[in-house]
């Protein structure tokens, strides 16, 4: 691919293009070259009849995702799987290690405690999400005068995300500074160091990861508005109470925007990084001393320090597949899981069925 | 469908010949382009800004592209060496000068033409000059003088450095109050700064040995602790976090501040307050850093040519080293005798000769490459265990069981490098 590149770009300066456009042309005459023989191909295709034209413009409308896909997704993929059996810095040749990264991995301390940290942060904090913004959503789907407002308040903060939010919390959680301290100083409670203070940095972030729930409150409340008042109307005639009906209707009618939720939670706190970047730069700034040690020492973030702090490449790579197979598995666990507990209004009937099944035999 | 074909050829054609067009007229101008990366901080950024153009007007066949990479410096050039898009000239300090040598170009380098023989040597590696030195940046010792005055401290001298324990009885003298109102001898020390002070460092002079063990590594940890308890003379580290030591040293909540540096001297000149000053830092002072430009291998002949003209303009010539200080922004302090006056001349109400003294006087931290790999252990463990970080056990008890893990990685460094 590189001799295809330095081809173009030889032809490119040949011809007189300036050597600015040398990255753009170098990427999207070769896209076009490919774009136009896949359709060519294509209507070579439909018109000798091989391909009916309703498939000829499936293909069609779908080859962009596909090219993209490919390309930027599974190319980058597969060229990771390779770099992680390599050690490489970026400025000297690759070598050729085999297997030699992931027994590193398996030997390394900082892998272990960063997969802890990692699992610990993802079994609270997804759960505390989960609970949270579901009673703000029953909370927010009483019918009340003005309740969009207290809607529209409750979701504001989801917009503040990603560095701004850490920003915001160095200064809530600030030991001497902070709103958290000053309103425990106010009942004579000594606030700890937070951020600073291995014991309590990965709750400071846990709390922290609450200020979002706004976001997952929107979708609950959509969810609640979704079940059948009917529904509830039978189980008051049957004469269920409201945590009757809050069981046995609303959270099995619930439970695919639950589990929903849990598994892009799950996903996202297991690639949780800004927090722990922000954080350790923050305070290892100025006298140098601060840092809570590995007490925020989160999967992707020590991906990230072997990658662009240390230039271990081919580790990181590697680092990078084990957590997408760990992520894979997990996943996998929940889905598997769900079926004990996710009710799918679509699934009654043949459940039914199956059950008519078992019964005629 | 052949229409279609036709019709896609056709744009593709137009699309060719646009592009084509657009390169001709380019494509006539004779200047040759380069690229410059470097990094730092807004005054920094301008300071380069102003020096790249006082070249281009001097070289007026050169155009520099002005490349400021705000963050991750490091690897950002390195991702784009590894893309095959290096710039042409990039700037690498003294630490990470070995880490790039095989991205290099040799340069040539008159070590008489800089008034410290430091200059020239950090850019060596192995015998071979690797990068020209352009810029140097040691720390200072900024001061109140009315809280010296205040506390009947006497100020720093102009010239001669305090000893450590000077600076340390000084600081403790100039504590006082408590609360919100209480008023620092100094701001935060930072530790491998002291490490530097007190002339040692976590690692010998060759770069083969660590020295977390040694009994000056293990005291200076023990002062720092010492002086960020809570009845310590500097602020604790919850005090400090989130604060900016310069706004509390010219308000009068902290005395001194050991490591000023000169990218700061265009700001502390804004202020114009005739008591706030700079001297001598204590000791060996805190870490010297020189900053050099590099020539990369990737570069064509004529870019390469350009490139020298370029480095070697902005390391030795007083049109450039002039501008590295001015009222507006600062940078550093010139590298060349003939540029100094100018420097001084900026703030001749300050005593910027102590900045020139420091290049002198400071020592180079020696430079291992992937330093942060190898102390991540010992910072990791310093700081959840000892009071540098939050911890209280002794630095005396800790310090020891870090030696080996520190050793061990150097040894597997030192190994891969040959």
């Amino acid at each position: 691919m590189g001799d295809i590149i330095a081809a173009i770009n030889a032809a490119l300066t040949a011809i007189g293009i300036p050597e600015e456009l040398d990255a753009i042309l170098s990427f999207t005459i070769p896209a076009a070259v490919v774009f136009a023989l896949f359709y060519v191909a294509l209507a070579i295709l439909a018109k000798k009849g091989r391909m009916t034209r309703s498939t000829a413009a499936f293909w069609g409308f779908i080859f962009p995702w596909i090219f993209g896909f490919l390309v930027f997704t599974a190319g980058p993929m597969v060229y990771s799987l390779g770099l992680s059996f390599f050690d490489w810095d970026l400025v000297s040749a690759p070598t050729f290690v085999g297997f030699g990264n992931y027994v590193t991995a398996a030997q390394d301390p900082y892998v272990g405690k960063a997969l802890q940290v990692t699992l610990l942060f993802a079994v609270v904090s997804v759960p505390l999400q989960v609970v949270l913004s579901l009673a703000v959503a029953m909370l927010m789907n009483v019918k009340v005068k003005g309740i969009n407002i207290f809607r529209t308040i409750w979701y504001l903060p989801s917009l503040v995300t990603g560095v701004a939010q850490v920003a915001l919390f160095l200064w809530v959680f600030n030991p001497k500074y902070g709103l958290v301290n000053g309103v425990l100083g106010f009942f004579g409670i000594d606030g700890p160091s937070w951020f600073r203070d291995p014991n309590w940095a990965l709750p400071a972030v846990i709390l922290m990861s609450l200020w979002t729930v706004g976001g997952n409150m929107v979708i609950y409340l959509a969810g609640l508005q979704d079940v059948p008042a009917e529904l509830h109307e039978a189980a008051q005639l049957d004469g269920a109470g409201q945590f009757r009906r809050f069981w046995n209707v609303t959270l099995p009618q619930l439970s695919p925007v639950i589990f929903f939720n849990v598994v892009t939670g799950l996903i996202g706190a297991l690639q949780t990084f800004t927090q722990g970047y922000i954080i350790q730069a923050a305070l290892q700034t100025g006298s140098g001393t601060g840092s809570s040690g590995t007490a925020l020492l989160f999967f992707v973030l020590y991906l990230y320090q072997n990658a662009f702090n240390y230039f271990h490449m081919g580790y990181a790579s590697a680092l990078a597949w084990i957590l997408f197979v760990m992520i894979m598995l997990l996943t996998l666990l929940v889905f598997r899981g769900s079926s004990f507990w996710v009710y799918y209004e679509s699934a009654r009937p043949a459940r039914k069925d199956r059950v008519r099944r078992v019964r005629t035999r | 469908m052949r229409k279609q074909a036709l019709a896609l050829v056709g744009a593709s054609a137009i699309l060719l010949s646009l592009v084509g067009c657009s390169g001709g007229t380019s494509g006539g101008s004779k200047a040759t382009e380069i690229s410059y990366a470097h990094w730092g901080n807004q005054a920094e950024a301008d300071t380069i800004a102003t020096m790249v153009k006082a070249f281009e007007k001097a070289h007026p066949s050169i155009t520099v592209d002005d490349q400021w990479l705000q963050g991750d410096y490091e690897a950002q050039v390195r991702t784009a060496i590894a893309g095959g898009k290096a710039p042409t000239v990039f700037q690498v300090s003294d630490q990470s000068v070995r880490s790039f040598a095989t991205s290099l170009q040799d340069v040539e380098v008159t070590p008489s033409a800089y008034y410290n023989d430091n200059a020239a040597n950090t850019m060596k590696v192995s015998k071979a000059y690797k990068a020209v030195p352009f810029v140097a940046k040691p720390k200072v010792l900024l001061y109140n003088g009315k809280l010296l005055d205040a506390a009947g401290v006497p100020r720093p001298s102009a010239d001669t450095p305090m000893t450590t324990e000077q600076f340390v009885d000084a600081a403790k003298k100039l504590t006082s109050g408590s609360g919100a109102k209480k008023v620092f001898g100094s701001a935060p020390l930072w530790f491998e700064g002291f490490l530097s002070v007190n002339k040692t460092g976590f690692f010998n002079q060759a770069g083969t040995k660590c020295l977390l063990d040694s009994t000056k590594v293990i005291d200076t940890a023990k002062m720092v602790i010492s002086a960020q308890k809570a009845d310590g003379y500097v602020p604790t580290p919850d005090e400090a976090q989130g604060q900016d030591m310069f706004q509390w040293l010219s308000t009068g909540r902290v005395a001194m501040q050991p490591d000023f540096g000169p990218w700061d001297i265009a700001k502390l000149a804004a202020l114009g307050d005739p008591d706030i000053n700079v001297a001598p830092d204590p000791g060996g002072g805190e870490p010297l850093e020189i900053d050099g430009l590099g020539i990369t291998k990737d570069s064509k002949a004529a870019e390469t040519k350009a490139a020298t003209t370029f480095i070697n303009f902005m390391s030795t010539s007083t049109q450039a080293q002039n501008l590295l200080t001015t009222k507006k922004s600062s940078l550093g302090v010139p590298v060349i005798e003939k540029s100094v006056e100018s420097f001084k001349a900026n703030a001749p109400d300050l005593n910027l000769a102590a900045f020139v003294t420091a290049v002198g006087q400071n020592a180079s931290p020696v430079a291992v490459p992937n330093k942060g790999e190898i102390l991540k252990s010992f910072w990791d463990t310093a700081n959840a265990k000892t009071g540098l970080g939050s911890g209280s056990d002794d630095p005396a008890t800790v310090f020891p069981t870090l030696q080996s893990g520190c050793q061990s990685s150097l040894d597997k460094l030192i190994k891969s490098e040959k």
